[in-house]
């Protein structure tokens, strides 16, 4: 825990370092420019800078005047302060903060009045002017302000009515500024410096570096954290290919498993049924499946736990490889499921036809998702499968259409299903179609184990092994039909077996009813229809359901679930069930 | 090992937002103006200098169009304007008004930073062929524009002394400069003097010999000759209240421009002097009883050698004027 609190730190730490470096260049960031101003005293129309002020802080200046005729004339110093001579103004020496100009006021040299006759005298309209206002007085009548316009001393000059603005490069040299107000109206100039300013980030690339470093840092101990706790939560790993051995032997005993079909198929249908009651009758069902010989239902029931059971579908996996690992862990967490009802039989099918698995395959691309599903489908209803297959057997072709198609439909029901625990459904809509659900659930018995052996197997491999699974499943059937069950194979098939279906059938059957009304696909005809192609029209029809319900799952579901499913199956106490099984149970049993 | 971590990053997390508010905390600029030269640049620039010819030839032109020497005054003065005026007043009968080209091939201003100001310029040959003309623009105080004082013919054969790149400036000449073999006014004074006396003057070999003055001694001989023994003629020679104004060239000398104002007065002795077509018409009569005045405004350029130096003051060039008649 603390760690992890600490690499969350970390990564808190690190986004931090991130939005400070950003912020450093956005929020922060210094403006372009340096602009500060000043006003003088009023009765001051003239301001003129120190030298060494214009370029105070960057080389490129803009000076505005804002006043009534406006006026900035830029000249070497000299040239500026003679300009100005005695005259009263103010001198900007400075900066006083970074928006104000400091400012010193030159009061006029008072001469008298004489001189300021003499000036005229001299010839010169200007300065006599210039002098008359100090002479005058500067409260009473102010003399016309001096206009520095058209000097042959400036360098350069602007002016406006109100406002007036220069820029200017700085040159060697002493240079300065006068602003002046003019006209009758003068007033004391509102003089502003801008200059632009080179704004540097320094700390954007260090922030976003070190940040995105101890981001990275902090994510990957968490990441590490979640992987160990999930590795002891899953508990000592065992190793992949055992399982496959498993799933071959139970696909072996699948076969034989026949009677057991019918026993784990009753069960399946209970278990389906009874996701409400299930656990009850699939415990009775439970010791019929014991005779897939290798394994027990224990053992099964680990491996799905620890979701090591897959490998021994490999020869199928190649098929399904596209699909993702996590769908064949939810396939394997389907699996389970699927398993279940149909489970207990379902070893044998898988076996039987890696083909199917992939023909699936080549379905299409798009297939992937399906054939898994279909392939899941199968396993899940392998208790349904089991039907189709005896029926299909011959199908297996066919069912990749309808596995298409359950999976192009269903997916959201199926999913729903699914997740919310219907597998049962899936599983009773193959029943339900079949009467022969006494059938399919012998034989999903056989398939299912299988399939759930695959996706056990896999927790990548799964889908693949699924694929399989479901093709094997179909082919499975095959046989199985070929054994005994091919002539049912039909929907007959019930017939055959028509005690289970009976017993099973009809609470499926209503189920299935209520959920086919529910999905586009009516009943077994639905199912038939896309099953016909198969010839064994019959086969089809159980695949789909099934196919249904192994697709569906996109989620992961623990392989706790299946485990679930399988205690189910096998009878036992609900109890171990987890909450989500409980919730299925209640929404089947709403369904029904 | 992850709590000492944490507490690395926090600390340099902790340094960097104060290394952060210390960035924001620049101290102000301050201004650092280059020290004052201890020799002032160029008074006024090539583009300052572009720019008055051009004010200069517009307020020349404004002049010359309405042929009134009022409209002359925000950029021509002192002699420059009585000449121009005379010249207007003689209108198309008299000469043609002096073409005065704007454009120079040679500028020379001051280094400095005091007033008043001066400027010589050297115009290109105008388009009627006469002889460039050197400009003297005179700025007598901060406020007032750079206003054409004089301009001068340059002889023929002249060549003006070197001066300074108008970028760096030349050394200002006072009035009164004595690092010259002659300070300006002396020059125009002992100009005067040759003129007035001629051989006698102690400056008769003082300057070269020149075309203004041997027009000045021509007119005056042609004049004399017209009196001979009917009455008498004076001449004198007076410096104007402006000027002059000098400029320093690089071999140390400098160029001195002067102006002076020549009257000449016939005075009859109980008889007629019948006078030329242009004379009379400014006159008004052709035959005069009593007395004629004559005035004329000149301007001489001189080069004068700095001091210690024996070369002879030479004549760059000179315009000399009548500009105003009266007789009776």
């Amino acid at each position: 825990m603390l760690q992890r609190v600490l690499a969350a730190l970390l990564c808190l730490l690190g986004l931090a370092a991130i939005g400070l470096g950003v912020a450093s260049a956005t929020l922060w960031r210094a403006s372009d420019t340096l602009a500060a101003s000043a006003t003088p005293a009023s009765g001051t129309t003239m301001v003129v800078t120190a030298p060494g002020v214009l370029d105070l802080a960057a080389d490129e200046v803009t000076v505005r005047a804002d006043a009534p005729g406006a006026v900035v004339a830029l000249g070497r110093t000299s040239d500026v302060e003679a300009w100005v001579g005695d005259d009263a103004h103010a001198v900007i020496t400075g900066l006083a903060d970074l928006e104000t100009l400091a400012t010193d006021a030159v009061a006029a040299v008072e001469e008298a009045p004489a001189d300021g006759e003499e000036a005229p005298a001299e010839g010169e309209e200007a300065p006599a002017e210039g002098e008359e206002a100090p002479a005058e007085g500067e409260a009473a009548a102010p003399a016309p302000a001096p206009d520095p316009r058209g000097s042959d001393l400036w360098i350069a000059e602007t002016s406006g009515e109100d406002a007036a603005q220069l820029t200017w490069q700085a040159q060697p040299g002493r240079w300065s500024v006068l602003v002046a107000s003019t006209g009758e109206s003068a007033t004391a100039p509102t003089v502003t410096l801008t200059w632009p300013q080179e704004v540097t980030t320094p700390w954007l690339l260090p922030g976003v570096g070190a940040g995105a470093v101890l981001l990275l840092a902090g994510l990957t101990w968490l990441a590490l954290l979640v992987l160990r706790s999930r590795r002891e939560q899953r508990g000592p790993a065992v190793p992949a290919r055992v399982p496959a051995t498993v799933g071959a032997e139970a696909a072996s005993a699948a076969t034989p498993s026949g009677p057991h079909a019918s026993a784990s198929g009753a069960v399946p249908l209970t278990a389906t049924t009874s996701l409400g009651t299930i656990s009850g009758p699939g415990a009775g069902a439970g010791p019929g499946p014991a005779p897939g010989q290798p394994l027990t239902r224990r053992q099964l029931r680990e491996l799905e736990r620890t979701g090591q059971i897959g490998p021994a579908t490999t020869g199928s996996l190649p098929v399904v490889p596209p699909a993702a690992q996590a769908p064949a862990e939810d396939a394997a967490s389907a699996a389970p499921r699927a398993t279940g009802g149909p489970a207990a039989g379902a070893h044998a099918p898988t076996p039987p036809s890696p083909p199917a698995g992939s023909q699936r395959a080549t379905t299409g691309t798009a297939s992937a998702d399906a054939p898994e599903r279909a392939s899941a489908g199968p396993a899940l209803g392998a208790g349904v499968v089991p039907a189709a297959g005896r029926h299909a057997p011959p199908t297996d072709g066919a069912r990749p259409p309808v596995a298409a198609e359950g999976a192009g439909e269903r997916p959201t029901s199926w999913v729903e299903a699914v997740r919310a625990g219907r597998f049962p459904t899936a599983a009773r809509a193959g029943t339900e179609r079949s009467d022969r659900p006494a059938q399919a659930g012998r034989p999903a018995p056989s398939d299912s184990p299988a399939q759930s052996d695959s996706p056990v197997q896999s927790d990548s491999p799964a889908q693949s092994d699924r694929p399989s699974a479901g093709s094997h499943a179909g082919s499975a059937p095959v046989t199985r039909s070929a054994t005994g069950a091919s002539p049912s194979a039909t929907r007959p098939p019930a017939a055959g077996r028509p005690p289970t279906e009976d017993d099973v059938a009809p609470a499926f059957r209503s189920r299935l009813a209520a959920r086919f009304a529910r999905r586009p696909r009516p009943d077994g005809d639905g199912a038939r229809a896309d099953a016909p192609p198969a010839g064994s029209g019959p086969a089809p029809t159980p695949v789909t359901p099934a196919e249904p319900v192994w697709t569906p799952r996109p989620g992961q579901q623990g392989a706790g679930a299946s485990a679930d499913a399988w205690r189910r199956a096998w009878g036992f106490a609900p109890g171990e069930t987890e909450q989500r099984d409980e919730k299925d149970d209640t929404d089947e049993g709403g369904a029904r | 090992m992850t709590r000492t971590t944490a507490r690395r990053v926090r600390a340099a997390l902790a340094a960097g937002a104060l290394a952060m508010v210390a960035a924001c905390s620049t101290p102000l600029p301050e201004p650092s103006p280059e020290p004052a030269p201890a020799v002032p640049p160029a008074a006024v620039s090539t583009e300052q200098v572009e720019r008055i010819l051009a004010d200069l030839d517009a307020v020349l032109a404004a002049g010359d169009e309405a042929e009134d020497a009022t409209a002359l005054e925000p950029r021509i003065i002192g002699p420059a304007q009585t000449i121009r005026e005379a010249q207007y007043l003689v209108g198309d009968e008299g000469e043609a008004l002096t073409t005065i080209p704007t454009t120079a091939q040679t500028v020379a201003v001051e280094a400095t930073d005091a007033w008043p100001r001066t400027m010589f310029l050297v115009t290109d040959p105008p388009e009627d062929l006469q002889a460039p003309l050197l400009l003297t623009l005179v700025q007598p105080t901060p406020r007032d524009q750079f206003r054409l004082w004089s301009w001068a013919r340059l002889f023929p054969g002249v060549e003006m002394p070197a001066t300074t790149q108008p970028q760096a400036g030349s050394t200002p000449v006072a009035v009164d400069d004595e690092s010259l073999r002659l300070s300006p006014a002396a020059t125009l004074a002992a100009y005067l003097d040759r003129l007035s006396r001629g051989t006698r003057s102690e400056h008769w070999e003082t300057f070269g010999e020149d075309p203004l003055s041997t027009g000045i001694f021509q007119t005056r001989d042609a004049y004399r000759s017209l009196v001979e023994d009917k009455g008498s003629l004076t001449e004198t020679h007076e410096a104007l209240d402006s000027g002059p104004y000098a400029i320093g060239t690089a071999d140390g000398g400098a160029i001195v421009v002067g102006s002076f104002r020549t009257v000449t007065t016939i005075t009859l002795d109980d008889s007629t002097l019948t006078i030329g077509d242009e004379t009379a018409e400014l006159v008004g009569t052709d035959t005069l009883e009593s007395n004629l005045t004559l005035s004329w405004v000149s301007v001489v350029a001189f080069h004068v050698p700095p001091a210690g130096s024996e070369e002879p003051v030479e004549v760059l060039g000179g315009e000399h004027v009548r500009v105003a008649v009266t007789g009776e």
